[in-house]
């Protein structure tokens, strides 16, 4: 997509150049590029660069898999400047974010590039369960797209994971569980940010008729790790599960 | 005012809306959590109807949350905790020994309103909710009319019966 923005005067206008108006100018291109961002975001093969001086994401496109992942959408790498305007620098409003896909857009996504077998499956909860959000509002808020992008990024950087118990929270964010007991239960509520809400419970390894309870706050990035030593693995994966 | 404490023996149900059940029927902990500016959860106490038997109690209870202006979603269901079991349970299985009031909170629609107190918005709701979750005696579906069988549910030592009904509503569990 080209972005139709008028280009810069250039030097043999220069004498007529009005500063004031130059700024006024710089702040409306400001304007149009934040609204187009997320058409921008999508189609970042544009040639705004040769413009702007702004350096696109290499190689981004519309079904590439790290659009959708979690260090992608954390921003941009610092390395690639945002604009190199002659006006002041935006302001931290004014600057483009990235885009939030819509929830449409994130199951879409499970449905047709998301790996795991139980892929349709889980597309078919989520839209259940969006369904029901709306029947149920607004006791029940619709599902936060956040929470829902956070979920499948944890679900595509663990593979192994089988398929959970999704449902929602009143407020919207996603729940996943898994469960295999009353003593083997792993329950995680994704609330958007890259943080997740999580609670286990356990058999005690020393002593299997007790069970260890534990919850707290992490990333989505390293909650795999902080339960691991419970033995989550032995029953939300599915290798470990197959073994067992 | 003195409230009323909901004794051991006595039952309360907990309305829970189709998106926190689970696809194998089990209401999930989701179900359980405060809600913003919430200070208690909010269940009704079945014996205070005086109604006599499950099944007419908790069709006053659907009657009632109707007329509050509940908006009662269709794979929505009613949860039925016994009270002592619930106490008992979350200070025996909770780190902090959770100890959790039950007390009547009548109001003018809902005389047989009352409330879970003792959870709080910090790290350990989650893990609260989860165990009101194991709590959970039957559920019963919204729309069902008075006789249909109910799930058996949470501890087993108190399951009633073998039945376990398939989670209607939900064909892609």
């Amino acid at each position: 997509m080209r972005l139709d923005i008028p280009r810069r005067r250039r030097s043999n206008q220069s004498a007529q150049h009005d500063p004031f108006q130059s700024t006024f100018l710089s702040a409306e291109i400001l304007r149009t590029y934040t609204r187009r961002n997320a058409v921008f975001r999508h189609d970042a093969t544009s040639t705004a660069s040769t413009t702007f001086g702004w350096a696109p994401v290499e190689g981004l496109r519309t079904d590439d898999r790290k659009l959708w992942g979690q260090e992608h959408w954390a921003g941009r790498p610092p390395e690639h400047p945002r604009f190199h305007l002659e006006s002041s620098s935006p302001s931290r409003s004014e600057q483009p974010s990235p885009r939030q896909p819509s929830v449409a857009e994130l199951i879409l996504h499970v449905r047709e590039r998301f790996k795991a077998e139980f892929a349709e499956r889980l597309a078919k909860r989520l839209d259940y369960l969006a369904k029901i959000s709306q029947e149920e509002y607004p006791e029940q808020a619709p599902i936060a797209p956040e929470a829902l992008q956070d979920f499948v990024a944890f679900l595509e950087s663990t593979p192994k994971l089988v398929y959970p118990g999704v449902v929602l929270t009143p407020s919207g964010n996603i729940q996943a569980e898994w469960r295999k007991g009353k003593n083997r239960h792993f329950a995680v509520e994704f609330v958007g940010s890259g943080d997740v809400h999580f609670v286990v419970f356990a058999p005690d390894p020393k002593d299997p008729y007790k069970t260890i309870r534990a919850s707290g706050m992490a990333t989505v990035a390293s909650l795999t790790d902080i339960v691991r030593p419970y033995g989550v693995d032995s029953w939300a994966t599915e290798s470990t599960r197959r073994a067992a | 005012m003195q409230r009323d404490r909901v004794p051991d023996t006595d039952h309360i149900s907990r309305y829970c809306g189709g998106a926190q059940i689970l696809p194998d029927g089990r209401i999930s902990g989701t179900a359980f959590r405060l809600r913003e500016l919430e200070q208690y959860l909010s269940v009704n106490w079945l014996e205070y109807l005086g109604l006599g038997d499950r099944d007419s109690e908790i069709a006053e209870v659907r009657r009632v949350l109707v007329a509050k202006g509940r908006n009662l979603g269709t794979t929505a269901r009613l949860a039925v905790l016994n009270a002592g079991v619930l106490r008992e349970h979350v200070a025996s299985a909770s780190a902090d020994h959770r100890v959790l009031d039950i007390l009547h909170e009548p109001e003018p629609k809902d005389p047989s309103h009352a409330g879970i107190y003792g959870l709080r918005r910090d790290d350990t709701l989650m893990e609260i909710a989860e165990l009101i979750a194991q709590a959970v005696q039957d559920t019963i579906l919204r729309r069902s009319e008075p006789g249909c069988p109910r799930e058996p549910h949470g501890c087993p030592s108190l399951r009633r019966q073998a039945w376990r009904a398939p989670a209607r509503g939900d064909p892609f569990r």
